[in-house]
């Protein structure tokens, strides 16, 4: 076992399994399945009723008047306790309700229609207990708005009250909350595209209903949902949500969803490359993005170097990534948070769901963990047969190369009462992939979470939530012509996070959260063996890397009045890095390196290294102009304390994370944003611009020719620099409407300059230069074309400006060798990068109601197989010199996919 | 073939990357002198060799720099040491630099004029400590299914510790080892039947040593030249596996070189690195010593090193324990080719009773 293991998730899958099966060996009828007997001539229905309390043990609440001079005719032999009550009072003006699973409720049909409410109400419900009628002045409705075909949440749903006028949109789960008179009341439950439906409910104390909504008939796009949350600040800006639903329309490679390469067609995300490992945000590096899996952080979000997306979009309720005006309860990264929330079992039933494809499958069961559904669980996996493929072939290329990965993600549910939620959420993969037949990447995340959530009172809201993460990578390089370079290389990252927030709503209008989180990091930068006997490497081991991070926070959400809306936060950031470990001292007014160090510090265990602490202010503002529109400003400064040390000749998943330090202080970056948003009247065109500037400081910047794996002193190697980034990002969307889609362009520069005040360390003679992720043009363009109620077209084109890199212009013979001379940093650039995809997908009849559902989706992931290119380096060519002893170095470019992918999946629930 | 097709229709997203030649654009900057100056205390290895940077994209020869006027100075005398054309672009010296004084390389070409930053001449490189010292190789090998196992294999590694003086702390070393082995066709025969010999030397990096690793004031402790593992089956081919082994030969060539000189070759480590691999450094560029005096502008590439030079040799014998290892310095120098073979003369019609088979004259056991 690895000593620094502190948490094992497959033993919480395993629990969940476990669960799963008791669940299913207790599983019993409910009430309205209880078989009723007996022959009934000519009973009233009160003595019928008492019957039947008397001998099944039911409990049935009703009024007299309400049952007066009905009798009863009717011989039962097991009858479902349904279908009896549907034969006794059938045609009766009455309904009825169960309730605590050995309760009905008797009411008259009389209240679903009273007169002047405006609707017609088709459903019937009664909402608290019968013996509390009346007790109560008021109460909350609570619950959940779902669509009734996949039981998926769905937000932005609106539950209107016509008596009282009063109406709530659900949240991105689909939760809403309303407090009503108690009494006979009316509910219409609305969401574009999909069937209005009414209840009638007779609401006598606190308590919950759960709505279902079916698409309408005729033939419209399904959902997809691109806005604000109702728990987000309504001066939110530089916000993206995403639904699982509309992260599923995209055509994909290999005919998965995929929520990376869905959320890089926003504006301001950008790809990284072909099959990126990551995505930059507004110029931001990969390692400057959050991405919080139920609260716990993602340190490597792709498998199989980003062919894959690491989550399994079945098991996605919704992903929210925010550029800017980032909520002070949010922080650690500079550029950008991605919160994914994986979805909630399906209350109802157990369903399963999952898709077969040409290179991998998933599965995903959810369902009620108990009798009384108010605890959900949800388990899912992918894995792939890529590997098993592989090695079936005769084709040496074939065999012996390694691509394989699975992962597992389960979620537990707990209602404990009406005030109590608890979530469990654990998470572990595994990924071995051979990128070049001589390097053999091992990898894997895993993850666990646990979030306790308290309504304290109707206006305070306490929320828990512990997580761990860690991520692993051990590289195996044999090269059979080098076998002296051969080696392992193991590294990882332990991350345990607690975070309590507590939300406090005084009105409407204003909200108040307030809180603290914790944080602690425990890196090993590397240990290195040699890969055989002979061998030109030494094994070697970095010495770990122990930190932690802490933040107290607070933010006001308010509006002070129709139009303007204001969210002010403060957060205050302190790290503090840990021994044991030794720090180097260099020599005063000279650059850091190996040659200049004069001494050095060494620290135990637990004596505090280094620590940094700073203030992050918070603002947001929104104003609603006359139009509709609105104009919204933002402001945020924010520390990151750890950064991610990468190799740019190969992006790798063994890169390593490093926390700040004596020599490296933490990032901060200032950013302002502007933007106007504009929707149409009708709801069905969005439109927005947003500007920003980013004051980036301390950015971490490689000295000319830094060697940066297996660097105990990794500080010599590296510097400090400032930069600046700004940007302009155009976004149009159709939300509904058989074609639908978006088109999104952002115009940005991201540019650093090197701080060390030594001519010989200064990059390009200290100029500013463009970063490596400058890339000025993006643009997005998605499509989805409804053909009829079950085919549908979807298409999406890219195009993004090259990456810069450096380049060799000169070379010449040095002792023998060839020396090149580089360009100034990333004075050139990548070929731009284009694609476009295509996939149409085949739906089941969506009026049929069959226990199997599914659809296949056909699709083509770069249509036109353009070449496009993911790096470009230098190194030593196949062939040797003209002539003389120098060895040949040439250019090389990787390409990943230069071709058209076809590829069919079969996606299925039951 | 139709489960091939199969395959690759299945698999090709996963199989189409790959790597091409890559040509972008690149600005032509190129005729720029470069000056490869090495001068040291061994008159036959001084050579200053002028040439040109060509762009990127130019595979023709390299363009030699012909007619010059190379001389270094000695710094605060008048003393110059001229150099002679000794072939196209080679520029040689009759008399070597005395270690602890300081010069300077000037050039003439035509109209321009190039000099170099002063460098003193170090004084002559030592060992203080040569010997070996027990280790435990390590090392994994794939299982084939993408679980590396380590495997552990005892072996020796070559150290040596290193002065460090005021004048002298930096160190640059060439490594060669030669396997000596032996072949009896007859397991009876008092001679073998061949002597032969191979040997291994990494010239992909420069060895480099300097205070960096300093483990005492003043000296620098247990600096690895090589490590070698007792089973010396690991250095023949599979064919060779009768082979005896008579023992090593260590070939050590020491330079004494200056402060910059040892920046300067760590540079150009990091640039020969380069090799698409997880461990390339970020981009290197190297930087030289010498300046245009008649065009401050011009960038001049190169380097002026002045460096002292001494060669060691040892010879090493690496018996299983409880058989004592043997470790001592040759004082013979003759030139021994990097591998070669002696074989015993076969009796014949003509011959039949040829000469004993004759070792090797530098043989040594």
């Amino acid at each position: 076992m690895n000593h620094r293991s502190i948490f094992f998730p497959y033993k919480f899958i395993v629990l969940i399994v476990i669960i799963f099966a008791s669940y299913l060996s207790a599983k019993s009828q409910e009430i309205q399945e209880m078989g009723i007997s007996g022959n009934y001539t000519n009973m009233s229905l009160k003595e019928f009723f008492v019957s039947l309390e008397k001998n099944y043990g039911i409990r049935i609440f009703y009024k007299q008047e309400w049952i007066k001079s009905i009798e009863v005719t009717a011989k039962f032999e097991n009858t479902p306790f349904a279908q009896v009550l549907n034969q006794a009072i059938g045609g009766k003006d009455l309904n009825f309700k169960f309730f605590q699973n050995n309760s009905v409720f008797i009411f008259p049909k009389t209240a679903d229609k009273q007169p002047g409410s405006g609707i017609e109400a088709t459903k019937s419900l009664v909402v608290g207990d019968p013996l509390n009628q009346g007790r109560f002045k008021r109460a909350k409705i609570h619950g959940r708005v779902l669509e009734g075909k996949t039981g998926e949440p769905l937000q932005g749903a609106v539950v209107y009250n016509p008596e009282t006028k009063v109406g709530v949109a659900t949240d991105a789960k689909g939760r809403y909350t309303l407090d009503l008179p108690t009494g006979d009341i009316h509910l219409k439950v609305s969401f574009m595209s999909f069937e209005n439906q009414y209840f009638s409910i007779n609401l006598i104390q606190d308590g919950k209903a759960d709505f279902e909504l079916f698409e309408k008939s005729f033939a419209i796009a399904e959902l997809t949902v691109v806005g604000e949350s109702s728990k987000a600040s309504k001066a939110q800006m530089s916000m993206i949500k995403m639904s699982s639903i509309s992260v599923k329309e995209l055509p994909v490679l290999m005919g998965e969803a995929d929520l990376i390469k869905s959320m890089v067609m926003m504006p301001g995300v950008q790809s990284t490359g072909e099959m990126s490992s990551g995505f930059n945000v507004r110029g931001g590096n990969t390692d400057q993005n959050l991405v919080l899996l139920n609260g716990a952080p993602v340190f490597n979000i792709t498998h199989m170097f980003g062919f894959f997306s690491m989550i399994n979009p079945d098991a996605v309720e919704d992903v929210t990534l925010y550029k800017g005006g980032i909520p002070a309860h949010y922080g650690e990264r500079i550029s950008s948070v991605m919160d994914v929330q994986l979805k909630q079992g399906d209350y109802r039933n157990i369903s399963i769901n999952g898709g077969i494809g040409l290179v991998d499958s998933r599965l995903t069961i959810e369902g009620p963990l108990t009798k009384k559904k108010k605890s959900t669980f949800l388990i899912g996996g992918r894995t792939t047969y890529s590997d098993w493929m592989l090695h079936q072939s005769r084709n040496p290329t074939f065999m012996y190369s390694i691509a394989r990965f699975y992962d597992i993600n389960g979620t537990l549910d707990f209602e404990l009462g009406a005030k109590n939620h608890l979530k469990l959420m654990g998470y572990m993969s595994s990924d071995a992939f051979n990128f070049n037949s001589n390097t053999l990447y091992n990898y894997g995340n895993a993850l666990g979470s646990l979030n306790w959530k308290v309504n304290v009172s109707d206006k305070v809201i306490s929320n828990l939530t512990l997580s761990y993460s860690k991520y692993n990578v051990t590289v195996n390089q044999k090269d059979p012509l080098q076998p002296q370079t051969d080696f392992t290389l193991n590294s990882d990252v332990q991350y345990g996070n607690m975070k309590y927030v507590l939300s406090i709503y005084p009105n409407d209008k204003h909200r108040i959260s307030t809180g603290f989180q914790t944080t602690g990091y425990l890196i090993n930068p590397g240990e290195i063996t040699p890969g055989q006997a002979i061998s030109g490497v030494t094994a070697k081991s970095i010495t770990l890397d122990r930190s932690g991070e802490a933040a107290l926070f607070a933010d006001d959400d308010f509006d002070l009045s129709n139009k303007l809306a204001f969210n002010i936060g403060l957060r205050y950031a302190y790290f503090s890095k840990f021994g044991q470990g030794m720090v180097y001292k260099y020599a005063p007014g000279l650059p850091m390196s190996a040659e200049t160090i004069v001494d050095s510090v060494i620290y135990k265990s637990g004596e505090i290294m280094k620590k940094y602490g700073g203030i992050e202010p918070r603002f947001s503002m929104k104003y609603t102009l006359l139009n509709g529109g609105s104009i919204r400003f933002s402001y945020q400064r924010i520390h990151q304390f750890y950064s991610q040390i990468s190799n740019n000749a190969v992006i790798s998943p063994a890169d390593y994370w490093k926390s700040a330090d004596q020599y490296l202080p933490p990032l901060i970056n200032d950013q302002v944003a502007f933007g106007y948003f504009k929707n149409s009247t009708n709801g069905k065109f969005e439109t927005s611009v947003e500007v920003y500037y980013k004051n980036l400081q301390n950015l971490m910047e490689y000295k000319n020719g830094a060697i940066l794996m297996m660097n105990q002193h990794v500080e010599t190697d590296l510097m400090t620099s400032k930069g600046f980034s700004y940007g302009i990002e155009l976004f149009a969307k159709k939300t509904s409407g058989r074609l639908n889609g978006w088109l999104s362009y952002t115009f940005s520069r991201t540019m650093r300059k090197g701080d060390s005040p030594f001519p010989e360390e200064q990059i390009n003679g200290g100029a500013y230069y463009p970063s490596v992720y400058d890339k000025p043009h993006d643009l997005s363009a998605v499509m989805n074309y409804k053909i009829s109620r079950r085919w549908r077209f979807s298409g999406n084109f890219v195009y993004s400006s090259g990456r810069p890199i450096t380049l060799p212009e000169q070379k010449y013979i040095f002792q023998g060798s060839q020396v090149v001379v580089f360009s100034d940093r990333n004075k050139y650039r990548m070929p731009p990068y284009h694609r476009m995809d295509v996939s149409i997908t085949l739906d089941q009849n969506l009026r049929t109601k069959h226990m199997w559902k599914g659809s296949w989706t056909f699709s083509i992931y770069n249509v036109y197989g353009r070449d496009n290119t993911y790096s470009v380096f230098y190194k030593k060519g196949d062939q040797s010199g003209y002539g003389t002893n120098e060895s040949r170095y040439d250019i090389y470019r990787m390409s990943i996919i230069g071709m058209p992918v076809p590829s069919v999946t079969y996606n299925f629930k039951f | 073939m139709r489960k091939e097709l199969y395959f690759l229709f299945f698999l090709l997203p996963f199989m189409v990357s790959c790597e091409k030649l890559y040509h972008p654009a690149i600005d032509t900057v190129s005729g720029l002198l470069v000056v490869d100056a090495q001068i040291t205390n061994d008159l036959t290895r001084n050579m200053v060799h002028l040439t040109r940077t060509r762009s990127f994209y130019d595979d023709q020869a390299v363009r030699e720099v012909t007619g010059a006027v190379v001389t270094l100075n000695e710094l605060g005398t008048k003393v110059v040491l001229k150099a002679y054309e000794k072939t196209t672009g080679h520029y040689a010296f009759y008399e070597v630099p005395v270690s602890g004084k300081t010069y300077f390389l000037r050039i003439v070409i035509q109209n321009d004029s190039y000099e170099s930053k002063a460098v003193t001449m170090p004084p002559m490189p030592k060992l203080n400590n040569f010997y070996t010292t027990k280790v435990t190789i390590r090392y994994n090998e794939d299982s084939g299914e993408g679980t590396p196992r380590t495997y552990e294999k005892p072996g020796r590694e070559i150290d040596a510790d290193l002065p460090v003086t005021d004048s002298l702390a930096h160190y640059r070393f060439s490594v060669r080892s030669l396997i000596e082995w032996s072949l009896s066709q007859k397991p009876k025969n008092l001679l073998p039947d061949s002597y032969g010999w191979f040997s291994y030397q990494n010239n992909e990096r420069f060895m480099l040593a300097g205070p960096a690793d300093v483990s005492e004031p003043g000296k620098i402790i247990k600096y690895p030249l090589l490590t070698l593992s007792y089973n010396s089956y690991d250095y023949y081919h599979s064919s060779q596996l009768p082979l005896i082994t008579s023992g090593w030969i260590l070939f050590i060539e020491q330079y004494g070189i200056s402060k910059e000189s040892y920046e300067l070759h760590q540079r150009l480590n990091s640039q020969f690195a380069a090799s698409g691999s997880l461990f390339d450094p970020i981009q290197t560029q190297i930087y030289g010593n010498i300046l245009c005096k008649t065009k401050t502008s011009e960038i001049v590439y190169g380097y002026f090193d002045l460096y002292t030079f001494k060669e060691h040799r040892y010879f090493l014998k690496m018996p299983l324990p409880p058989l004592e290892l043997v470790l001592r310095p040759i004082y013979r120098y003759p030139d021994i080719p990097f591998d070669g073979q002696v074989d015993a003369i076969l009796p014949s019609a003509d011959n039949p009773n040829p000469d004993p088979i004759e070792k090797p004259s530098w043989w040594e056991e």
